[in-house]
């Protein structure tokens, strides 16, 4: 990536538009930004941070982003817009990358922010199709390694410290790309989590347990409930059935001995009493009939009873409302319509368009009504003006009184049977010997059998059935419990699975950090040499990732001078800006790609003595392919201009501005 | 020089081959997905790792 030019409008404290073009030029590759302390070094810094992540550096603070100059100028409740527009190319696009905030005056030194910033990334290639992700540079270089390519004077001396170290192994880290091999970390373990729940879940084997038992319980009854019906096979339980069947031979056979005997009276008792019986059994299917029948009426009908009084409130109230014309009029939209096309109203006026008269009608296109809503009320009014509401009520009732009296002619009928079913009972047990009173209670005795029989055939056929439904039930839910069952095998399966996928990329990750911390320390051990003074020493970054400086042939670590501190933390940051270089090549794992980057450095030689400075100075274009100084003009001045002079394309100059003796509010460049 | 792929390699050819697929397969889409973040992780792995599962319950 390579940095073409930064244009800051109303920036903190830069004044209008000015525009740095950077150096693209392979030996003059240095651009070098210079400027006493106050006149906004930092600023350039935050510019570059607002741009390119929409954050700016401390101590400034978005907030406070107008330029007061401007804010000054401007009339209370006026917008200005403050921002940078930077133009990179990278991977053979050129990108213009632009943050804008818009700012309210609210009064001569205070602003207030309107919405969110402005924010677009323009491919000139393409510049009909923005690029809206405002995470795109992040693409480009992560925003946790913005501090080693946009970094100041503080951080370098901060990195060879021992609090450093934290700060080196998560560049290292992150500049790997191990960013990703951590999210799977991190992921692997939500995902085992996730799998151990669900397998907790699928563990209630209690569950499936019980609903077995259940089901067997269940099993059970209905065997017993069918023994009691049908019986087990022994003399002993014969089954309900069977004695029901039993005592409807025996009931037969007295009737059939009545029936066939000689006394002419006690055969015409008995032919008597199954003629009584016979109408008995025919009105009580009567009254079964007609109780379905009734239920049936009920059921359909029974909503006229409820809403009659209603209809008549609803259809009251509407006509009501359409009285104070709250509702639509009764003239339709159709109609007026048709008078307007037609040009001629139908009292003979002409409808020109135009004129009072068409106008007046077509007003009433505004309260016309809808046909549908007109068509529904008419509906309703009619049916409650018809009565037939009141008519199907009436209708309601009547079937149901008829029922109340078809069920008493019934149960009247049936009282007098029953009676003489009594008087022939008492006949036949008293008037006629021993033997007709013997078959009679002994067909008195069956018929109690069968009643008996008939209770319970019904008690447990019934029972049958709950039992038999409640068993399917079960079943489907022990259907689901095993397929749950099933699942935990599943995820016990995955969950291993994902421990094993965890530890590999445990190892591969510490195989990587390891590695990367090996090439990091050969090319620290190479920036180092170039830019420091003492042949006998050497830069290392050891096994706990601290940068140290060490004696070449005894290994020795050495105690590090505040200059020692800041040139070694540089040939850190060369090292990275170089490994980052070589990564493009890399296929391994990716999460930032890498490339060729830009050091943009603020403050960079600020501990540094004379001779550490000569040394930086010529370092310094060999770290990047471009490099972007920000420097005080103290620092600036004698050896560091001297040793960097052939290597610097431009010097921008950063000095106060001065307008109505506020010199200090604004920054203005020149060249 | 150290020889990344061989390291790499022999860590790989230590697991399970049904490991090493969803690895593999996790960071080769990882790949495709620019600035991936964790949710999005979780939901890859998941992925690979019910496919290798179910495959293997085939």
């Amino acid at each position: 990536m390579i940095i073409n030019s930064i244009e800051m409008s109303y920036f903190f404290r830069i004044y209008k538009s000015p525009k740095i073009d950077f150096s693209i030029d392979e030996n003059k590759n240095v651009t070098v930004i210079k400027g006493d302390n106050g006149t906004g070094k930092t600023t350039m810094l935050s510019a570059f941070s607002w741009a390119f992540y929409g954050v700016v550096e401390e101590p400034l603070v978005i907030e406070k982003m107008l330029n007061k100059r401007r804010l000054y100028e401007m009339e209370e409740g006026a917008i200005e817009s403050s921002g940078v527009k930077v133009s990179i190319s990278d991977s053979g696009h050129t990108y213009l990358i632009s943050r804008y905030q818009k700012f309210k005056k609210v009064s001569d030194n205070k602003s207030v922010k309107v919405g969110d910033p402005d924010f677009s990334v323009i491919d000139i290639a393409n510049p009909s199709m923005p690029i809206m992700d405002k995470t795109f540079f992040e693409g480009i270089i992560p925003r946790d390694l913005k501090g080693f390519f946009f970094f100041d004077g503080e951080r370098i001396d901060r990195l060879a410290k021992i609090d450093g170290r934290a700060e080196i192994k998560k560049a290292i880290l992150d500049i790997l790309g191990l960013t990703t091999l951590e999210k799977i970390e991190e992921a692997v373990a939500d995902v085992q989590s996730d799998y151990n729940k669900k397998i907790k879940n699928a563990s209630k084997n209690e569950m499936l347990k019980q609903l077995r038992q259940d089901y067997e319980d269940t099993e059970a009854l209905i065997k017993s409930d069918k023994e009691q019906l049908f019986g087990d096979g022994t003399e002993d339980n014969k089954g309900i059935i069977n004695r029901k069947k039993e005592a409807e031979a025996e009931i037969e056979k007295c009737k059939r001995f009545l029936k066939e005997h000689n006394a002419e009276t006690v055969k015409n008792l008995q032919l008597q009493r199954d003629n009584l019986e016979g109408e008995k059994n025919g009105i009580k299917k009567d009254e079964e009939r007609e109780s379905d029948d009734i239920m049936r009426h009920v059921s359909k009908n029974f909503k006229y009873y409820l809403l009659s009084d209603r209809f008549k409130e609803v259809s009251d109230f509407l006509e009501e409302k359409r009285k104070k014309k709250e509702l639509p009029s009764d003239i339709k939209v159709q109609f007026v319509k048709d008078l307007l096309s037609s040009g001629e109203c139908i009292c003979g006026q002409k409808l020109i368009e135009g004129q009072c008269y068409h106008d007046n009608i077509k007003k009433l296109l505004l309260t016309a009504g809808r046909e549908e809503l007109d068509n529904a009320y008419i509906t309703m009014r009619a049916f409650v003006d018809s009565n037939e509401i009141n008519d199907l009520t009436k209708e309601f009732y009547n079937v149901i009184n008829n029922y109340s009296l078809k069920c008493l002619g019934f149960s009247n009928r049936i009282e007098e049977i029953d009676k003489e079913l009594k008087d022939i009972k008492k006949r036949l047990s008293n008037d006629f010997g021993d033997l007709i009173a013997s078959h009679e209670a002994m067909l008195e005795q069956a018929e109690q059998i069968k009643e008996d029989c008939s209770q319970k055939e019904y008690y447990y056929s019934k029972n049958i059935k709950i039992n038999e439904d409640k068993k399917k039930n079960i079943e489907s839910k022990i259907k689901l419990e095993e397929a749950k069952q099933g699942n935990k095998d599943m995820f016990s399966n995955a969950f291993e699975l994902s421990v094993e996928v965890g530890r590999l990329n445990d190892e591969i990750r510490q195989l990587f950090i390891e590695i990367t911390r090996e090439d990091m320390d050969e090319k620290i051990k190479t920036v180092f040499a170039n830019i420091s003074r003492k042949e006998d020493r050497e830069a290392c970054l050891n096994e706990n990732f601290e940068l140290i400086i060490r004696n070449k042939m005894s290994k020795q670590p050495q105690i590090l001078s505040t200059g020692e501190r800041q040139i070694t933390s540089l040939a850190f940051i060369g090292a990275l800006v170089s490994y980052a270089k070589e990564k493009t090549k890399s296929d391994l794992i990716t999460d930032f790609s890498g490339g060729d980057f830009p050091i943009v450095m603020d403050s960079a030689f600020g501990n540094l003595d004379p001779t550490h400075k000569a040394n930086t100075a010529k370092g310094l274009p060999l770290l990047a392919s471009q490099v972007i100084v920000i420097i005080s003009d103290a620092q600036w001045k004698g050896t560091v201009e001297e040793n960097l002079a052939e290597r610097v394309y431009s010097v921008y100059n950063m000095h106060d501005g001065d307008y109505d003796g506020n010199d200090d509010e604004y920054t203005e460049f020149e060249v | 020089m150290r020889d990344k792929k061989k390291e790499l390699n022999d860590i790989l050819n230590k697991y399970d081959p049904a490991v090493q697929k969803v690895y593999q397969r996790v960071l080769s889409q990882e790949k495709s997905i620019k600035n991936i973040r964790k949710a999005q992780m979780k939901s890859l792995i998941d992925k690979e790792i019910m496919q290798q599962v179910q495959k293997d319950d085939n």
